[in-house]
């Protein structure tokens, strides 16, 4: 089209299938139905913050969230206050947070103003959102093939949601029941194992949040408390470093980690691995868990790549805002905007930590017995006690005077053979390192006497 | 070193196994209008007594068996019942990797009956298996379910075995596994933890390689989580892989709808630990048979055989499958 100087002009207009088949394949499934948890999360945190004036970090005891799965429908139901019929019409459905959006909630998680529209997307073709508020009560039903063909009188696409009201006496509350689902989702939804990733992903990244007291179920399981924990002890003791940085509050921790709280079940615990690197949290809502890539600190900008070594170490870099757009997460909230010069300073203490850390494994080479002895008897305790800023500190390891020399004996032998041994050692799954050390000290004991 | 267990067992003689194998092919044959069997070929490990063979060719009409067989390939070729038995020498896991894409287009009903606990080979013959068999291919696995034979890999003196089912199955594992506050599963809770845990798995496997029909993912459906104990607790579980065409017939048959079929509505389950009983006794038993629950009681009281009552209830529901072993002279 030319405008009346004759210069042309190109059309920018977005498209809806833009926004349902193109921006929901940038996040997982599992994603997408966390982020309708940060909108759970959210309400809580603004209902609780009304109920308690003056409080910076009100307790969200009574507050819960449910997730339930099946071939045929999704959804997820909470008590964290609903929508206002105000929010509803301005802003809960509109693609992307609108410049006027209003900041009623410090500390919030969600910023984008797209989490529920892509999970909606993501999941199925027809969705029901149901919101009770204290002032007011709506329903909004959507069907993705209709909405992505409905135009306004003028022919032009028609991006606007309809609201109901609803008439009921249910608590209060909101609820977004998915159905029409994607084959693929479908498929998900019906294995108990992507059923329980979810249930231990929810535990690790919203462990501080459910420390402050909300609930998640997933079915009939109920999230546990993951209860980060860090060894501390005389000799040995976490970095903890505090500062403020253009508005962000940032708080690093670094040190040794140990075994996760007793209280979790086992089976939902990650696996050792797992574990160990770096964790940023922002808004008390994890976004990197355990990362040993250079998105943190390993092998970012010629600093040392990861190393199973480490296994042992973690470090967790907090940033709270009130502003949550001032902090470095991407809209999926499983990445940090590495760019981000606030998450740039921040990285520059973690390396400073992390060295110290690296300089420590070294040392203990000397002595790596008398170093785990005195690692494993340093006590852990969880995170949240660690607070004031302190210096990381490690044992002091010195080379034993016994003057005992080592060497290693390697051999290789058909893996089933091994297997064989290892079952009459007791164990047919025992590690063939294991079935070689058992085997030597057999022969010591049997030909030797010792 | 133990002997093979084609040794020590005569597998055809195994009272619940016995059962067992019975209820398996019945409820594979109840299944004869949605797959037909008699185009399929059966997979096992027949070793030297091909007793789920003779079942798999007269109960469900399949004339192409093989039997795979590692330790003593010529001795079973020469016990083979039938000619339409092939034995493939070697483990499972040679004879499933060997398979060629001719073997992989017919429709399979396999048995792994391995008489050792689940590992790291077994856990790659299903999950080879459930990648690429052909929609309406059923998987059975029977693996040993005692507690002490699942121990991590490091050292067994801290080993738990509920860190050997994470090292082999991760999330598969359910969430419940562990009762609350407890450091480890119960010898006796253990063979269902780990019934539930392969069948999870299997449902994994079958999502996470991404194989579908026409655009419609596969699926899982479970169909057997059975138990049976002749020394040691053995469990018994497996399904189908289904396109989403056989689906609607399946829902149709069982009654079920899609979310309980794959929810393991239709699972043939059931625990088969009845002590030895003698042939007096049988008869004596057959003769207050077929009766209902609660006349049962009240009648094998009055009877006189010198059984638990617990023991008696259990044959009660299965008499008509219970076997007699006589000696045969030739």
């Amino acid at each position: 089209m030319a405008n009346g100087n004759g210069v042309k002009r190109a059309h920018a207009e977005p498209t809806k299938d833009f926004f349902i088949r193109m921006i929901t394949r940038d996040i997982s499934l599992r994603d997408c139905i966390v982020d309708l948890l940060d909108n759970s999360v959210d309400g809580a945190r603004r209902t609780a913050k009304i109920a308690t004036p003056g409080v910076a970090k009100p307790s969200l005891a009574g507050f819960d969230a449910t997730i339930r799965m099946s071939n045929d429908e999704f959804s997820i139901k909470d008590n964290c206050g609903g929508i206002s019929l105000g929010d509803a019409v301005d802003y809960a459905f509109h693609f992307g947070r609108r410049k006027d959006a209003p900041k009623d909630v410090e500390g919030t998680i969600g910023l984008y103003g797209i989490g529920m529209k892509r999970a909606i997307f993501k999941i199925g073709r027809k969705a029901r959102i149901e919101s009770r508020h204290k002032d007011d009560r709506f329903v909004v039903v959507v069907d993705v093939d209709t909405w992505e063909t409905q135009t306004d009188k003028e022919g032009r696409q028609d991006w606007d949601f309809n609201i109901d009201a609803l008439e009921d006496a249910q608590p209060i509350g909101t609820s977004i029941v998915l159905s029409a689902l994607y084959p693929t989702v479908a498929a998900s939804f019906t294995d108990p194992t992507f059923s329980n990733e979810l249930i231990r992903t929810i535990a690790r990244d919203y462990a501080f949040v459910i420390q402050q007291g909300f609930k998640v179920n997933v079915g009939e399981v109920a999230v546990p408390d993951y209860g980060y924990r860090i060894k501390q002890s005389a000799d040995l003791a976490p970095g903890v470093i505090e500062y403020e940085d253009n508005g962000v509050k940032v708080r690093i921790v670094a040190g040794l980690i140990e075994e996760l709280d007793v209280e979790v079940p086992d089976e939902l615990k990650p696996e050792k691995t797992e574990r160990f690197g770096w964790y940023v949290i922002c808004n008390d809502r994890v976004i990197l868990a355990a990362d040993t890539s250079e998105h943190t600190v390993w092998g970012n900008a010629g600093f040392q790549v990861w190393h199973s070594q480490y296994n042992g170490f973690a470090g967790f870099l907090f940033l709270s805002a009130d502003e949550p757009d001032k902090l470095p997460w991407t809209t999926t909230k499983r990445e940090v905007d590495v760019g981000n010069p606030i998450y740039l300073r921040a990285v520059v203490k973690m390396k400073e930590l992390t060295k110290l850390f690296i300089a420590y494994t070294n040392e203990r080479k000397v002595d790596p017995d008398a170093a785990r002895l005195v690692e494993a008897s340093a006590p852990s305790v969880g995170l949240e006690t660690v607070k004031t800023a302190a210096p990381i500190r490690f044992p002091t390891i010195s080379a034993p005077s016994t003057g005992v020399e080592y060497t290693t004996i390697q051999y290789r032998r058909p893996k089933a053979e091994i297997k064989k041994v290892a079952k009459a050692l007791g164990n047919a799954s025992m590690a063939a390192r294991e079935v070689g050390r058992r085997t030597f000290e057999y022969f010591k004991k049997m030909e030797l006497g010792e | 070193m133990p002997s093979p267990s084609f040794e020590r067992i005569d597998y055809s003689v195994r009272t619940n196994k016995n059962i067992e194998r019975k209820m398996v092919f019945e409820r594979l044959a109840s299944l004869s209008s949605v797959f037909k069997f008699g185009d399929y070929r059966y997979v096992g490990l027949g070793s030297m007594w091909f007793v789920d063979f003779v079942m798999a060719h007269r109960l469900l009409g399949i004339e192409d068996l093989w039997s795979i067989e590692e330790a003593n390939p010529e001795r079973a070729d020469f016990n083979r019942p039938f000619k339409c038995i092939s034995v493939r020498p070697g483990s499972s896991n040679k004879v499933i990797r060997e398979m060629a894409d001719a073997d992989w287009a017919k429709s399979l009903v396999v048995w792994l009956d391995y008489d050792s606990a689940f590992d790291d080979d077994a856990k790659d013959d299903c999950r080879r298996l459930l990648e690429r068999i052909t929609p309406g291919s059923v998987l059975i696995v029977t693996v040993n379910g005692t507690k002490g034979g699942y121990k991590p890999k490091g050292d067994p003196a801290a080993a738990k075995s509920i860190n050997r089912l994470r090292e082999l199955f991760g999330d598969a594992v359910p969430p419940t596994a562990l009762s609350e506050g407890a450091a480890d599963i119960t010898a006796d809770s253990f063979p269902e933890v780990l019934s539930s845990t392969i069948l999870n798995f299997m449902t994994q496997a079958v999502r996470t390689s991404g194989r579908s029909t026409e655009g419609y993912p596969d699926r899982f459906v479970p169909l057997f989580r059975l138990r049976h104990l002749d020394g040691a607790h053995m469990v018994t579980v497996g399904g189908a892989v289904v396109s989403w065409r056989q689906l609607q017939p399946l829902e149709q048959l069982t009654n079920l709808n899609v979310d309980a079929l794959l929810a393991g509505g239709w699972l043939l389950q059931d625990i088969l630990d009845i002590v030895p009983i003698t042939l007096k006794e049988k008869f004596a038993l057959d003769r207050l048979l077929p009766s209902a629950e609660a006349d049962f009681a009240a009648a094998f009281a009055a009877s006189g055989i010198k059984l638990d009552q617990e023991q008696a209830v259990k044959y009660r529901r299965l008499y008509n499958r219970f076997p007699v072993f006589s000696e045969m002279a030739t």
